[in-house]
């Protein structure tokens, strides 16, 4: 049996510390700004969400790399692996939001209210069938990550390689079921905020977002065992790839938003540029920042090979990539709920760090249960011998 | 200059080639001659082969160089030459936008760079390889233009029989499944 990440108590103490800390400045926030639903339930989508998209953009890299027979990643596949065990959690949270905070947010759940532009959407935007494709998410998605996990958690027990072949299966039914489910899960929990406006792309440029997190986390969980004395097979060459990875999908993320951002532009129908009206007047600091951080720094940093080679440039560029993806979803979700009140205060950072502990709660202790890599995996080997 | 073509064609260059059929051995033969101090002068693979570069010990290539810097070059050509245009040579009302509208200029702009970074990094390969158009190649080998991977050693024809035993051993060792001695006329 391979090594294992030893889940000390150390880690543990602090991420609880992180969720009690968190959960303290929510309440100081909530105490001075003295005004609970709106801003509370728009931040709580806001990280959930972005949560979200750190365990099922791992989901995804695993698929896509299973359906390719690629090998590479294996001697560090058990990280994303074990970030895809949060989505769960993510749908019970988001089945709690969308019972307690869905009023204050979508303004088309106000059934008794509704314009006729509304009306002609309630086929798709009411509040029955929004529970239904909830759930069904959430379980399409659970169910398909804890049987791709499962065939992977399998090979330790049998070496027998035809299991990469069950694994395939798994992950051709996901990659198909997920293309349909994510474009229609961002219509339903992000651009439905702004009901009346609509965005063919939007499934595709929330996508992107979601993959860039998944890497971004994933390279960051990669470092911090790196430094903690695992992985010693994963070297610069797995970390030029992913780097490649991180470089091209920041590239992609400004070119689908440029290509709505554009087509709004040119078109200039009030309805559609309303969206980008509502941004720009109100919030062009965090509009700016948003396009610097997610494809500005990490376009000029990480160009060269030498800086997708080194951890430390590696480290920062994630770290730019996260915050820039958590400011790009507070600008598509924060003008159409909380409006021009909207900050970022003491309540944003403070759900952030609750949600940022539970997650590494619940990750690390998925990590430290099995071995950090699969050594019957059949193309373990070629991963350990990499080369860029 | 009669004479220099004259003395250019008598003059000719020997080599050792060693003929191998998988990469594995190939690179793991490289390393070997080289760590013997015996130079390599080129080889030639039907594919590329990961690693090949490191193992002969080349330097990072300054390709990329060239094509940031003409790239950035495409980007600012693109970006003026537009402004110039829309902005003071010819300015039109195009759907009552501004004359200098900048996220009209930004495809554009793109493919500019993405085209003067393509032709720079070409031009700068051709220009440092000599390739051009017309220009004669050098064969050693038939199976280069085919199939083979091929090592290819200076061959000095002074060289002690004992020296080409050595090398011939190491070829043979790293799996070399045929090895010739040849002259090639330099016709340049």
């Amino acid at each position: 049996m391979g090594e294992r990440f030893q889940y000390s108590k150390k880690h543990k103490t602090f991420a609880l510390i992180l969720v009690g800390f968190g959960i303290i400045c929510m309440i100081a926030g909530l105490i001075i700004i003295n005004e609970v639903s709106v801003r509370l339930w728009a931040n709580i989508l806001l990280n959930n969400f972005f949560f979200l998209s750190l365990a099922l953009g791992s989901i995804v890299f695993i698929a896509i790399h299973n359906l390719g027979f690629s090998g590479w990643q294996t001697a560090f596949q058990r990280i994303p692996e074990a970030m895809s065990t949060f989505i769960p959690y993510a749908g019970i949270m988001m089945l709690l939001f969308t019972i307690f905070g869905m009023h204050d947010i979508y303004h088309w759940s106000h059934t008794e209210d509704l314009d006729p532009i509304l009306q002609g959407k309630s086929g798709y935007l009411n509040i029955p069938f929004h529970y239904v494709r909830l759930c069904l998410y959430f379980i399409i998605w659970s169910l398909l990550a804890f049987y791709i996990r499962k065939t992977s958690l399998k090979m330790d027990t049998d070496p027998n390689p035809a299991i990469l072949k069950r694994s395939t299966t798994f992950s051709a039914i996901f990659v198909v079921l997920f293309a349909i489910t994510i474009s229609a899960s961002s219509w339903d929990w992000l651009m439905s905020i702004d009901a009346h406006w609509y965005s063919t792309i939007f499934g595709w440029y929330i996508f992107i977002g979601m993959f860039n997190i998944a890497l971004a986390g994933m390279i960051l969980f990669l470092i911090f065992l790196k430094k903690k004395g695992y992985y010693k097979e994963v070297n610069e060459n797995h970390f030029h790839d992913l780097g490649k990875y991180l470089f091209g999908f920041s590239i992609f993320w400004m070119y689908l938003w440029f290509s709505q951002y554009m087509l709004i532009w040119y078109a200039n129908i009030p309805e559609e540029t309303i969206y980008f009206n509502a941004r720009l007047d109100d919030f062009p600091f965090l509009f700016f920042l948003n396009l610097i951080l997610c494809f500005l720094i990490p376009f000029l940093l990480l160009m060269s090979t030498g800086a997708k080679r080194n951890m430390t440039t590696m480290a920062i560029c994630s770290v730019v990539v996260l915050i820039g993806h958590w400011i790009d979803l507070y600008i598509i979700i924060m003008p159409g709920s909380v409006g021009k009140a909207a900050n970022i205060g003491i309540l944003e950072i403070g759900i952030t760090i609750a949600y940022l502990g539970l997650f590494l709660l619940i990750v690390l202790r998925n990590l430290s249960k099995k071995p950090l890599a699969s050594e019957n995996h059949p193309f373990i080997k070629e991963s350990y011998t990499y080369e860029t | 200059m009669e004479v220099k073509k004259e003395n250019n064609i008598h003059m000719e260059e020997s080599y050792i080639l060693a003929l191998y059929d998988d990469e594995e051995e190939l690179l793991a033969s490289i390393k070997v001659i080289r760590n013997a101090g015996i130079k390599i002068r080129d080889v030639f693979t039907p594919f590329p082969v990961h690693g090949l570069d490191k193992a002969l010990g080349y330097k990072p290539s300054r390709i990329p160089i060239v094509g940031f810097i003409s790239g950035a070059i495409g980007t600012i050509t693109a970006f003026l030459f537009q402004s110039w245009v829309f902005v003071l040579a010819w300015p039109l009302n195009i759907g009552g936008k501004p004359f200098f509208a900048v996220p009209s200029f930004i495809p554009v702009t793109f493919e500019i760079t993405v085209l003067f970074a393509a032709f720079g990094m070409i031009g700068a390969f051709m220009y440092k390889s000599k390739i051009f158009p017309g220009r004669k190649n050098k064969i050693y080998h038939e199976r280069i233009t085919d199939d083979g991977f091929v090592m290819i050693i200076d061959y000095d024809k002074f060289i002690t029989d004992e020296k080409r035993k050595e090398i011939e051993n190491y070829l043979n060792d790293g799996g070399a499944f045929d090895i010739d001695f040849v002259n090639i006329k330099n016709i340049e």
